[in-house]
């Protein structure tokens, strides 16, 4: 058990990777007095985007030797999880090129490298403040750039996430009220005194961060947002956003030693109903966005199995998995969403003959879906098979229950990914121009080669990991 | 890994990964990706040339494994496995593989599509050489098949060529069935060896437990060998193979395709119980006498040369049937490593004459080709002398030492390879003449020409190879570890027995004669029996495939109608019904989710305590 003490600010100074967003945001917003040319504002947001994406890769391991009692800690695994938050991040800024329509792009993009800081920050802080303001500033800007084109569907996506994020919010400052009175601390892994207390903090805290990574009673406004908002918006919430939660709740929960016992079977129930509600509606659905919408859903029942090897010795091995399953989602999900930019309306039928009209954009986009799916040979498998495997190597009955329900709902969502295959490849129809979409052809490149070189990343992984956070390691 | 590790990686991976580039080059300018494909090769000759010289040579193995899939009960090793063995195979591939797209260049010059080929000889040979460099069984038979896949690709090149569509076909066919046996011998091997047995490596291997098991492996992964290198009773894709462009041919009997199945023989060769050795010597003899057999009747001049291909391979089999140990590999390699050699000249020198003769194939419209392709003919009398095992050519060194081994092994085996070997003599002598003598009997034969230089170099390489070749004999047996041979008494009874081939030959075809028709008609039954390749191919077509297998998978197509459809569809309409129930949940309106929120935590912080109260967690 780990008592945390110390009040030092941690390497707060030394964060450039995340201030250089910010940085960038005041430059956005600085050129948008002169000009409002889009392409501009975009290349200002990607090229600070992955300024960032090379400096958190360069800083990765410089700070492992930082106490643990600070409220702000970058380490190598939240400077590995921030990068695999930047890069859907910039894919979706990329995307931002043609969508949300819209006059003022300087703007879009400075409130998009704004919530993208506050991510990075999120995913590194310690103290539960820390986390509650950090969250709050990427919730802020994202309910601003889901409105953004202001059409009907987008203000309607944004007040539905807005009205169920204020209500979330709301339960976050209950959770760290009670987790206060409980343990008379902020910090992170700190041991509870009055237990009781503590525990229904921590129940509720789930429900107010799990809103965000849409597990399933908190599902509803994800599905209307990410179907009706902009596609690089909605690419930006389901993965940067999601995988920025997962980090954040990770961080609170894999750390809370009074609580492990209690949340395992919880999680356990949430991940099963999570991911079985989002496949077996996704089969229902015959619109391909919210198809992919759905499917978020369901893989965020995959990744929030990882909460069941909590206080045991796979942590490693599950935070190390969770990376390279965060990284393929976000390179799957991101250049799925950013290929519906090249089409009008989303119906099924509007896919049909893909392969004739466009058969690398087709072959890309079906290599994405196959990578959804869990295909062998994509990034997607390996990512699942680690998680899977190091959940089932806890050996409990609880993981083998829900790692069965995870495989056999991979099966099952085989049938609506396959049938967009189908009817880009087999089915005849419109015969309408598609242009390429070189975002989905990179995207589904890399996770070909890293689903088959998938050791280069592993090791690297593994590398940054062995200074994984004393406090992660809970109860070992 | 080391930078010698990754230089036996490059040697096929560079062509792997260059495959693409191939094609790739070949929309902007189709000439780019004839010049790119055969540098690749080339580059990757280069390589294994300077591995074998400075590793393999001093007899170090050179290994790489990583375990793909860990944490698995059985570990999935991927990597490299060089060895003597590997080197000398890589080796071989690699040069006539170079030499054969070589002249491809000369030879596809015209053709609308040749970037493709390029690509596909070029990841041909890339897969070829990764089979051959694979640290374990699994990743073998990845290469294995996309050797399959590409021998498929180019033997269809042609596709609008019914036959060539059809040959393909069989081709792929013919050896899924051989393939079907392989995978189950890796079933067979990781069962028996707790998964050790998936390594190639001989102390893996060795780690099959009882001498049952290991025949039952050995005879499995003999059943993918038999179907890779076309032997009684898989050898039937071959001879349709021809359908493709000649140089296809020329690779895939040489270099790649064939030689992988004695390669996997060899490569396996610790797990060869004797039971398992008496059925591999019985196949390769048999082979040997069957395929010498309808090698004298059929008229096309690519179908003899794959005739005597499956008989050639056929000594390869018998000499690892033998079980002499390290002696019997020595054996079996070096006469497929001469093979390529002279059988990548014969293929290379036929489609010199193919490409002068407008592609008319059938030998009786050939003749007097002698003075109008001086070079083409010599270096095709140079194959054929090596193929007949006449001294002092490469063949006569390889496998004469093998019927040699076998006297004092097994008189009948003796016997009937002698016999192979007169066969063998008559039937390319046979060929040659009806080539090369007489007067043209067909208008292409009058106005046939020499090649171009592009052409004739490989076939002159070839052709030098095909006769010093010798030489390396005794050099190469005792580098792969077996016991070196010296000519003896006994070695000049197949010598004299090629003689009398040729000799006969002569009689019979080299000049204006009736013999063979007489012979034909006095033989009646027996003649339409070869000349209709033992019904074989009736057999496999008519019974097997229309009768047995038609059958069967009607009934299984209806067992699969009738009751696997409905019952997948009954849970189809299970999940699509939970589906659209479930969707309700979506209404769309705000307040409701924040409902189904509130009512979600409460439930889940009366679950919490509920556990609480039960005391079960603390």
């Amino acid at each position: 058990m780990i008592t945390i003490t110390g009040y030092g600010l941690g390497n707060y100074a030394d964060l450039w990777n995340i201030y250089v967003l910010f940085l960038g945001a005041f430059v956005a917003l600085l050129v948008s007095m002169f000009s409002e040319n889009r392409i501009v504002h975009v290349a200002i947001g990607a090229v600070f985007a992955f300024t960032s994406l090379v400096m958190t890769l360069m800083l990765g391991n410089l700070f492992a030797g930082v106490g643990t009692g600070s409220p702000i800690m970058i380490s190598g695994f939240s400077s590995l999880l921030f990068v695999t938050i930047l890069i859907p991040a910039i894919m979706s800024v990329l995307g931002m090129s043609s969508f949300p329509k819209t006059n003022k792009p300087g703007l879009m993009v400075a409130i998009f490298l704004i919530s993208l800081g506050f991510m990075g920050l999120a995913v590194s802080s310690y103290n539960l403040l820390f986390i509650f303001l950090a969250f709050e500033g990427v919730s802020i800007p994202t309910y601003v750039i889901t409105a953004f084109g202001k059409n009907d569907s987008e203000l309607e996506s944004s007040i539905k996430y807005f009205i169920v994020g204020a209500f979330s919010t709301g339960l976050i400052i209950f959770g760290i009220s009670l987790y206060y009175i409980a343990t008379g601390s902020l910090y992170l892994g700190t041991v509870s005194r009055f237990n009781e207390i503590y525990v229904l903090g921590m129940g509720i805290l789930i429900f107010g961060f799990g809103f965000k990574l849409a597990i399933f009673p908190l599902q509803g406004w994800a599905i209307d947002t990410y179907t009706g908002t902009s596609n690089p918006v909605s690419s930006l919430l389901s993965t940067s956003s999601k995988i920025m939660t997962l980090g954040v709740m990770m961080n609170i929960f894999l750390s809370s030693v009074n609580f492990f016992g209690y949340l395992k079977p919880v999680f356990a129930i949430i991940a099963i109903l999570t991911m079985t509600f989002g496949n077996l509606v996704a089969i229902s659905q015959k619109n391909v966005k919210r198809m992919l919408a759905y499917s978020s859903i369901a893989q965020a029942g995959y990744l929030s199995t990882v909460f069941l090897v909590a206080g045991t010795g796979a942590v490693t091995l599950a935070i190390i998995s969770i990376l390279m399953y965060a990284m393929a989602y976000g390179l799957m999900k991101g250049g799925s969403f950013i290929a519906m930019n090249n089409f009008d309306n989303y119906d099924l039928e509007n896919f049909s003959g893909l392969w004739k009209r466009n058969p690398l954009f087709a072959a890309s986009f079906s290599i994405l879906l196959l990578s959804l799916a869990g295909f062998p040979g994509t990034l997607g498998f390996i990512g699942k098979y680690f998680l899977f495997l190091s959940v089932i190597s806890t050996g409990t009955v609880l993981a083998y229950i829900v790692i069965i329900f995870a495989v056999l709902n991979s099966v099952l969502s085989f049938y609506y990914y396959g049938r967009v295959i189908m009817y880009m490849f087999w089915k005849k129809g419109n015969s309408k121009p598609v242009s390429s979409n070189y975002i989905t052809i990179a995207a589904a490149a890399i996770t070909v080669i890293f689903g088959v070189l998938w050791f280069a990343l592993y090791s690297y992984a593994s590398g940054m990991i062995v200074h994984l956070p004393a406090i992660l390691a809970g109860g070992i | 890994m080391d930078p010698i590790q990754w230089l036996v990686f490059l040697i096929f991976g560079l062509p792997l990964i260059g495959f693409p580039l191939v094609i790739g080059v070949g929309y902007i300018k189709k000439n780019f990706s004839m010049y790119l494909g055969t540098a690749l090769v080339f580059i990757s000759f280069l390589i294994a040339l300077y591995v074998f010289f400075t590793d393999t040579v001093k007899g170090t193995i050179i290994t790489a494994t990583l375990n793909w899939l860990p944490n698995l009960p059985v570990s999935i090793p991927v990597g490299i496995y060089a060895d003597q063995l590997s080197m000398i195979m890589v080796l071989m591939v690699s040069f006539v593989g170079f030499l054969i797209i070589l002249f491809s260049v000369g030879y596809m010059a015209e053709d609308p599509r040749r970037h493709i080929f390029f690509g596909e000889m070029v990841l041909f040979t890339a897969s070829m050489l990764g089979l051959v460099l694979s640290s374990s069984l699994l990743m073998l038979f990845i290469f294995w098949e996309l050797v399959g896949l590409c021998s498929y690709l180019l033997i269809g090149f042609w596709y609008y060529k019914p036959n060539a569509a059809s040959a393909a076909k069989k081709a792929f066919i013919v050896t899924r069935v051989g393939d079907v046996f392989f995978i189950a011998g890796i079933g067979a091997a990781i069962l028996y060896s707790g998964g050790n047995a998936l390594s190639v490596s001989p102390t893996a291997l060795s780690t099959i437990g009882t001498t049952w098991e290991r025949t039952i492996v050995a005879l499995l992964l003999f059943g993918g060998a038999i179907g890779k290198s076309a032997q009684f009773p898989l050898h039937v894709w071959i001879p349709d193979a021809m359908e493709g462009p000649t140089t296809v041919s020329a690779l895939i009997h040489a270099a790649t395709m064939v030689t992988a199945g004695v390669y996997l023989i060899a490569r396996t060769y610790t797990i060869f119980t004797p039971a398992a050795l008496t059925v591999v010597l019985s196949v390769g003899v048999f082979t040997i006498i069957l395929s010498g057999l309808i090698g004298l009747v059929v008229n096309d001049i690519k179908r003899i040369l794959a005739y005597s291909t499956i008989s050639q391979i056929g000594y390869m089999v018998a000499a690892l049937g033998l079980g002499l140990g390290a002696t019997s590999i020595g054996l079996s390699i070096y006469q497929l490593e001469s093979h390529a050699f002279f059988k990548a000249l014969l293929f290379l020198s036929a489609g010199s004459i193919l490409h002068a003769l407008l592609n008319t194939r059938d030998i009786n419209k050939m003749g007097g080709l002698w003075k109008k392709m001086p070079i083409t003919m010599g270096a095709m009398l140079v194959g054929a002398l090596a193929l007949s095992g006449f001294p002092p050519f490469a063949g006569f060194f390889s496998k004469d030492s093998i019927i040699s081994a076998s006297y004092g092994h097994n008189t009948i085996a003796w016997i009937l390879l002698v016999i192979g070997g007169f066969l063998t003599a008559l039937y390319t002598f046979r060929l040659f003449f009806r080539i090369a003598f007489g007067n043209p009997r067909s208008h292409a034969a009058e106005h046939a020409h020499e090649s171009k230089w592009i052409m004739l170099i490989p076939i002159i390489i070839l052709a030098i190879f095909s006769t010093i070749f010798g030489v390396f004999q005794n050099g190469f047996y005792s580098f792969l570890g077996g016991a070196t041979t010296s000519i003896g008494f006994i070695d000049a009874v197949p010598a004299t027995v090629a003689v009398i081939g040729i000799g006969i030959a002569y009689y019979a075809y080299g000049r204006e004669s009736t013999i063979p028709q007489r012979v034909a008609k006095g033989s009646g039954f027996l003649y339409r029996f070869v000349k209709n390749k033992f019904y074989l191919d009736t057999l496999f077509t008519n019974v097997v495939a229309e009768r047995v297998v038609l059958g069967f998978s009607v009934i299984m197509g209806n067992f699969e109608k009738k009751i696997l459809d409905g019952f997948i569809n009954t849970w189809g309409e299970i999940f699509r019904d939970a589906g659209l129930t479930l969707r309700k949940l979506q209404t769309g309106i705000a307040r409701q989710y924040a409902l189904i929120i509130l009512v979600g935590l409460v439930l889940s912080l009366l679950f919490i305590r509920i556990l609480m109260f039960m005391g079960v967690i603390h």
